[in-house]
């Protein structure tokens, strides 16, 4: 601190004329939001409606909507730049952009923004040190073959420039998968990032809460998602479906239930390598996700977490697991006998029925959209225009997959995943310190959860999967590069502070 | 510098950046404040029912316009509502009603929302309050026309359509039924129903009678060889009378005997039965009654000689057999020739009935269409005639001119100018901090 409250060496200086025409600017500045305030005061109403549509309350009927934005837009600005500062530089404030976006698909480019953020300091201090830390990973060569297969898709669809924008999109997320290894280069890297993940998805669950007030409140279902599966049909009447910051209570479900039994599996680690409050910590998240997955009301979602949750302390306790085995096995037989297991099913079964029934069709359009181009598929999102009398996407992601890329897709996402799974096994069994064995499990557990719920709903172009990929493949090779460890001082990547 | 004075500090060596920043928002919210109102806002809301008016008791339902036009209580349908005013036909009627303003300013300044209320929303924005009032007002009206119009269109022309095909649909009818009475002519029936019940009639009758001439042949052959051996036995001649008369002394004695009884009975009401009148007229009686007796025995007058009226009546028989049988073979003739003329006819009695029915039919399937058609002309006609217009609006919903919002207020100017400024002054800040740290951290 005594460092840099030194008076600054700056490399320029201002004189006193361009003093002058620095205050005249930021006086113009001060006008240029008064002129804004005015004009937004004028046509606030007008602009909202023409952008937000008609629909009622809340939004479009708020005078200085634009002003409360800039003030509120200002703000955030504010707290991420003064965080920036209070951190000695951008990185943590990239990091947590980057974890909050794999959180909330509401927010518009905040991933985008991140990962060149990320880009940026790659660039930055790798011109600076002479040395861009960059990892040259095989999964790079499959990366590329995923692109070539989703180029096909350019021989088959009708609108070449609305494919070309969305693969651009989502060609950002698997620049995760090359980006992070190159970041997160040591256990404290990767701690922090799941810090963050684990703040994000607590705020998405706060609002959820929110969500479910308004609901509440305004008699009408608030949520992120459409009017198409924004509830569900229960027993004890309509229930909203609440999303959090994500579009679909599908893909809120999946990111919460994951990060949740990976904080379950964190937080269960053996005395003395992690400290209460951090324990603590982890399984508080874990009971806040997992609530926040059962209010999702996905059934999906229920199932994962259930299994993945019923798994880890198999794994984790090995010497009470056969007593756990057999209390679990005794559980589920006295649930069986005595009707509950069944009453149980039959309750969610039951839950928005329709759903279940209209899946079996939208798969069956896929098989056949599989069995029609079955080497390149219908090409990716053109599902919807192969005899789709329903107009809906496939709700199993290794259809979506197979109908949408044919064999070579299969071929190429399956051996993905395929590496991805066994090289993440092969660190938990020669784990180059136990850090990355726990993180190992973490991460198959969490993939678990997306492979589960990939029969049921489409997770391969969400941005979550693609970090976790990233983040396993920085654990993958950071556990391989054990014997190229480089010095706290090298990192590029959240310095140690000084 | 890690902790969160070090914001604060950085934000405090540079309250000069924050001040003129916030001088500016400040100085420049003043002026602006100075201008207020530029504009003035009225807002007329039209309700507009979850459904549409029913046109007809039939089919008419399926020819209104559906989609965006048709209000429901789906928003979407009611944003598609937004997007029939957003596509300027209704501001183009208000720029035909008031040719004062321009078009391309109403459609600027004209804009429609859906209100908290539900209920449709039309911000009108101008630089007087009547005039804002006015333009609201005016697009509303507007509006419901134009809803009107977009609504009866199809109507209108659905209407059209059954006027000019409802006098080719009783045409129609027309000429089917002529169509049936001329071949009813053709066939020489009225009604083939009727004409072929007494075709089997007489057809029965005819047979019948040729039955029944059989028969009498078959007897009459049968008869006459009996009748000639019958008229063979009997005599030529018989006695065919004999005269009788009675006895005169018989006759007298049974008058005086009649007046005897009479007499002797009067006397008995009178006298005892000894008394010698009783006495007398009984002897007397007695005499007469025996003598009576004696003369009681017929007297043979006269007798004649005939023909034997059996003989003659079998002769008679023979020759009305005779004249019978001259007959059967032409009565057999007309009959069998009747009885053919009748079969010809019901030969053809199944196509004329699949004919009659196939024309009947056409018939039945023509009036019903004519009727039809008429009927859904006449309902068109009255409801178009009253207006299908199904947006309500009145006193209450109009926008006035004394309501109508200055904007910008010269408040809401100052509050969100003189924050926004010190927000901003202080991101200015911080980034420059932030910016200088990033200089010293990393000089070139």
């Amino acid at each position: 601190m005594s460092e840099l409250n030194r008076e600054p060496i700056l490399t320029t200086d201002f004189n006193s004329k361009t003093s002058l025409w620095r205050g005249l600017a930021l006086v113009l500045v001060g006008w240029l939001v008064a002129f804004f305030v005015k004009n937004d005061g004028i046509f606030s109403r007008r602009i909202q409606i023409d952008i937000l549509g008609p629909n009622p309350a809340l939004v479009n009927d708020m005078p200085y909507l634009g002003s409360v934005l800039l003030i509120l837009v200002g703000l955030l600005l504010i707290f991420l730049v003064g965080l920036a500062i209070k951190s000695g530089s951008i990185d943590r404030v990239v990091l947590g952009m980057f974890a909050f976006s794999l959180n909330a698909d509401v927010v518009p480019m905040l991933f985008q923004i991140s990962v060149i953020g990320f880009c940026y300091i790659l660039v930055d201090r790798g011109l600076r040190q002479r040395r861009i830390p960059f990892r040259l990973t095989p999964m790079v060569v499959i990366i590329a073959l995923m692109m070539l297969s989703y180029s096909v898709s350019f021989l088959q669809t009708t609108q070449p420039l609305s494919l070309i924008s969305n693969m651009i999109y989502r060609s950002t997320y698997m620049l995760s998968v090359v980006l992070l290894p190159a970041l997160l280069v040591s256990r404290r890297h990767l701690d922090t990032l799941f810090d963050f993940m684990l703040v994000a998805a607590i705020i998405t669950v706060g609002a959820e809460i929110a969500q479910y007030i308004l609901t509440a409140m305004s008699g009408s279902i608030i949520t992120f998602s459409p009017g198409s599966y924004n509830h569900v049909v229960t027993p004890f009447g309509i229930m909203p479906r609440l999303t959090g910051l994500m579009y679909h209570p599908n893909h809120q479900s999946n990111i919460l239930a994951t990060q949740a039994v990976m904080a379950l599996w964190f937080s269960l680690q053996p005395k003395g390598t992690i400290n209460r409050r951090r324990r603590m910590f982890l399984f508080a998240g874990y009971v806040i996700l997992a609530f926040g997955t059962v209010v999702t009301m996905s059934r999906s979602g229920w199932l994962s977490i259930a299994i993945a949750t019923a798994l880890v302390p198999l794994i984790r306790f090995k010497k009470v697991a056969p007593w756990y085995l057999l209390m679990v096995v005794g559980l589920g037989l006295l649930a069986y006998t005595t009707g509950l297991a069944e009453a149980g099913y039959k309750v969610v079964h039951d839950l928005n029925g329709d759903s279940a029934d209209f899946r079996w069709h939208i798969d069956d359009i896929a098989l056949e959209a599989f069995f029609a181009h079955p080497w390149f598929g219908v090409g990716t999102s053109n599902l919807l225009d192969f005899f789709n009398p329903y107009q809906l996407e496939v709700h199993d992601t290794y259809l979506q997959i197979a109908s949408g890329m044919g064999i070579f897709g299969i071929l190429v996402f399956g051996g993905y995943i395929l590496a991805v799974i066994t090289r993440l096994i092969h660190v938990a069994l020669t784990p180059a310190s136990p850090a990355y064995r726990e993180w190992a499990i973490a991460l198959l557990f969490g993939l678990m959860i997306t492979g589960i719920q990939s029969f049921f709903a489409m997770f391969l172009w969400i941005k979550f999967l693609w970090g976790v990929f990233g983040i396993a493949e920085s654990v993958i090779m950071n556990n391989r590069d054990k014997n190229n460890r480089l010095s706290p001082n090298d990192f590029i990547f959240l310095p140690p502070q000084r | 510098m890690n902790d969160v004075s070090s914001i604060f500090f950085a934000i405090y060596s540079r309250r000069l950046m924050v001040m003129l920043v916030l001088l500016g928002s400040i100085g420049a919210g003043i002026f602006y404040s100075q201008q207020t109102p530029s504009e003035y806002l009225s807002v007329a809301k039209i309700l507009i029912p979850a459904t549409s008016p029913t046109v007809s008791l039939k089919t008419e339902g399926g020819n209104l316009p559906s989609g965006p036009i048709v209000p429901d209580e789906n928003e979407d349908l009611r944003v598609g509502i937004i997007g029939i005013i957003r596509s300027g036909a209704v501001h183009d009627r208000v720029a035909q009603a008031l040719p004062g303003i321009d078009a391309k300013t109403i459609r600027k300044n004209v804009i429609g929302d859906i209100g908290t209320d539900s209920f449709l929303h039309v911000l009108s924005y101008a630089k007087t309050q009547e005039e804002a009032a006015m333009l609201a007002n005016a697009f509303s009206e507007a509006f419901q026309d134009e809803m009107q119009a977009l609504l009866e269109a199809s109507p209108r022309r659905t209407l059209e359509s059954f006027v000019a095909r409802e006098p080719i649909a009783w045409e129609q009818f027309s000429y089917h039924t002529a169509e049936l009475v001329r071949y009813l002519e053709g066939t020489n029936f009225t009604d083939v129903e009727v004409e072929v019940v007494n075709m089997l009639s007489q057809r029965q009758a005819v047979q019948q009678q040729i039955e029944a001439l059989e028969l009498q042949h078959s007897s009459n052959l049968a008869q006459r060889p009996v009748y000639e051996q019958l008229v063979e036995s009997r005599p030529e001649f018989v006695v065919a009378g004999q005269l009788l008369s009675e006895n005169s002394v018989y006759k007298s004695a049974l008058e005086r005997s009649s007046q005897l009884a009479t007499e002797l009975a009067l006397k008995k009401l009178e006298l005892r039965d000894k008394h010698p009148e009783i006495v007398r007229l009984t002897n007397e009686l007695s005499l007469v009654q025996t003598r009576m007796s004696q003369q009681a025995e017929m007297t043979h007058a006269s007798s004649t000689m005939s023909r034997d009226p059996q003989s003659l009546s079998f002769m008679q028989k023979m020759v009305e057999i005779d004249i019978a049988e001259a007959g059967y073979d032409s009565q057999r003739t007309i009959f069998e020739q009747t009885a053919s003329q009748i079969d010809s006819k019901l030969q053809n009695v199944p196509e004329y009935r699949a004919d009659v029915s196939r024309i009947n039919a056409q018939i039945a399937q023509a009036r019903n269409h004519a009727e039809d058609i008429s009927a859904r002309r006449a309902e068109l006609e009255f409801h178009l005639t009253h207006g299908l217009r199904f947006t309500m609006s009145n006193e209450y919903t109009k926008a006035l001119p004394e309501k109508a919002l200055p904007l910008p207020t010269p408040v809401g100017i100052m509050i969100f100018s003189t924050l926004a400024g010190l927000i901003v002054g202080i991101l200015a800040a911080v980034v420059a901090e932030l910016v200088k740290q990033m200089r010293l951290r990393s000089p070139y």
